[in-house]
């Protein structure tokens, strides 16, 4: 438990697990740290935006339920798919900033249990970094309120100099992700691909997958029908986010934020990372299915994307 | 898009990313090339990099897809002049001090069955060769180290520890590495350092890729002392 006399926001329920998180540490990889950074960074970029807060600023992300106290006036927002967000039992709206006054109480109850969202609080966080990041890594033992990799608990402040400005924004309803279960996620094939037989190929993008309940920030482990590999010799090379890796048993991993560095799986490519945020959303036994993309496309999706937030945002910030 | 002089292979790697395979003779050499173009698109620094991931005989480069594509990329690389030494400064020796058959991290036992050589064999070959650093990565501040003496190569456990202290000295393969800090894993232990490998107040690790190391054998009396001899 951190208490600090500057402090914002405490928590009063962490729900399965909070987490301080900002951007990440993607330049400091090839030191060995793990990439880091928000599972869903779509929630993520817009919940900083509508607290008017640089876009790499420190939020908490979390899964299951979560209550939060304001101990002064904030304002701040609720991001992720679709929740019951309540101050002091009334209902509020996600996509939106809201304003709390000091005793308020914030609390957010998913529709789904699984699935992470995320709170930004308008102002500067005070909070620890390592590595240029406040990012908590819990397999590494490092990064959160006291750099050390721990889980947010009951009780834990959250210092912030708070910075108040009237505009109250809201996201348009156009804007906020989908997160449809039903789309095909969009895979680019590269890495290891050719070593996969045709046969294998088309296996993969024509079949069903399960996600399992072994889904962590690391990597999402699916099952469904086994795409084997002729060849497993490989030195451990790097590894980006969203790769797929195949293990002798066939099962796919698509490797998240949370990933080592380096591994020596076989992989057929990577869920793009236009969806990667929708496929972080995803809870365990929910049938998936894949389609081969060229990085071409994936390119002008994600540009298009990055045009229609600019439309909202104005072009400075991003 | 097609390999050219010291570039066997390129593949993408997600949308943002794309995978580059160096040729060589063995795996000193392939990562020899890797690391000298590392250290040219390092030095470079072109506005579009946002990470390189150096491996043994591989290199990722992610780039913004804002500013450039994966054609774009490989121009640039086909148009670099690689340079021979790292402008961030030049490879760094140095000679890590260990106790051999420490309490809590001795396989010693282990590997004379697996290789037939006496304890003193084992540190013998252990601390006899040079070792350079071909990779770090898998933990901050791990560094994988080679190569191994042949005669000391031995199979990785048949299932990892959840424990392996930190300064762990290890070997698996043809590889040798410690532990920068307590983590589950499955190779042979040899002894324990208390050489500090990483420094998570300054997020620094001590170890970089194309430093070298050698290894030291001391008593269980100077490891207590906790006397600390770098370069």
């Amino acid at each position: 438990m951190t208490t600090d006399k500057c402090c914002a926001l405490m928590v009063k329920s962490p729900g399965m697990q909070a987490l301080i998180m900002d951007d990440g540490r993607g330049a400091a990889q090839q030191q060995g740290f793990s990439e880091s950074g928000p599972m869903d960074d779509d929630a993520f970029f817009w919940a900083n935006w509508l607290c008017e807060n640089p876009s790499s600023t420190p939020q908490i992300e979390w899964v299951g339920e979560a209550e939060f106290e304001a101990t002064q006036t904030i304002n701040v927002a609720v991001t992720g798919p679709g929740a019951e967000v309540q101050v002091n039992g009334k209902s509020h709206a996600m996509w939106t900033t809201l304003r709390l006054k000091a005793g308020d109480r914030l609390s957010v109850t998913p529709d789904n249990m699984g699935t992470r969202h995320y709170l930004a609080v308008s102002g500067r966080w005070q909070v620890p970094k390592v590595a240029r990041s406040a990012s908590t890594v819990i397999r590494e033992h490092l990064g959160g309120l006291s750099r050390d990799g721990s889980a947010l608990v009951t009780g834990d402040a959250i210092p912030i100099d708070v910075r108040i400005t009237e505009d109250i924004r809201e996201l348009p309803e156009a804007m906020r992700p989908a997160y449809s279960p039903d789309t095909p996620f969009a895979v680019i094939p590269g890495y290891q691909y050719n070593w996969f037989s045709p046969v294998s190929q088309q296996l993969f993008f024509s079949s069903v997958y399960k996600i399992t309940p072994q889904i962590d920030r690391m990597g999402y482990r699916l099952s469904g029908t086994a795409i084997q590999c002729s060849e497993h010799a490989l030195r451990s090379e790097g590894i980006t986010l969203g790769a797929i890796q195949l293990p002798p048993d066939g099962q796919p991993i698509v490797m998240m934020r949370d990933r080592q560095t380096l591994g020596g799986y076989p992989k057929l490519g990577c869920v793009s990372t236009n969806d990667i945020s929708r496929l972080a959303q995803m809870v365990p036994g929910q049938p998936i299915e894949f389609e081969a993309q060229d990085a071409e496309q994936a390119r002008a999706t994600y540009l298009l994307k990055l045009r229609q937030r600019q439309l909202v945002t104005g072009s400075q910030y991003t | 898009m097609q390999p050219f002089d010291s570039i066997r292979a390129i593949q993408p790697a997600g949308m943002n990313a794309i995978i580059v395979y160096f040729t060589g003779e063995d795996v000193a050499a392939a990562n020899a090339w890797c690391q000298r173009w590392a250290h040219t698109v390092r030095a470079a620094k072109p506005d579009w990099l946002t990470s390189l991931l150096p491996s043994y005989d591989s290199l990722v480069i992610s780039f913004k897809p804002e500013c450039i594509d994966f054609h774009g990329v490989y121009q640039f690389l086909r148009h670099c002049r690689t340079v021979k030494n790292d402008p961030s400064g030049d490879p760094q020796h140095h000679r890590v001090q260990v106790w051999y058959g420490a309490d809590d991290a001795n396989d010693l036992k282990e590997i004379s069955r697996h290789t037939g050589l006496t304890t003193d064999e084992i540190i013998a070959l252990h601390t006899e060769t040079t070792y350079r650093v071909f990779a770090v990565g898998f933990a901050p501040g791990f560094a994988y180290l080679g190569e191994l003496d042949p005669r000391l190569a031995c199979p990785r456990l048949d299932s990892p520890r959840q424990h392996v202290p930190e300064g762990a000295v290890a070997i698996a393969d043809r590889q040798t590495a410690v532990y920068p800090s307590e983590s589950p894993g499955g190779w042979h232990l040899l002894g324990l350092t208390n050489a500090p490998l990483f420094d998570s107040e300054s997020a620094s690790a001590r170890f970089a890729v194309g430093d070298t190391v050698q290894f030291v054998g001391i008593s269980e009396q100077e490891y207590n002392n906790g006397e600390q001899h770098d370069n």
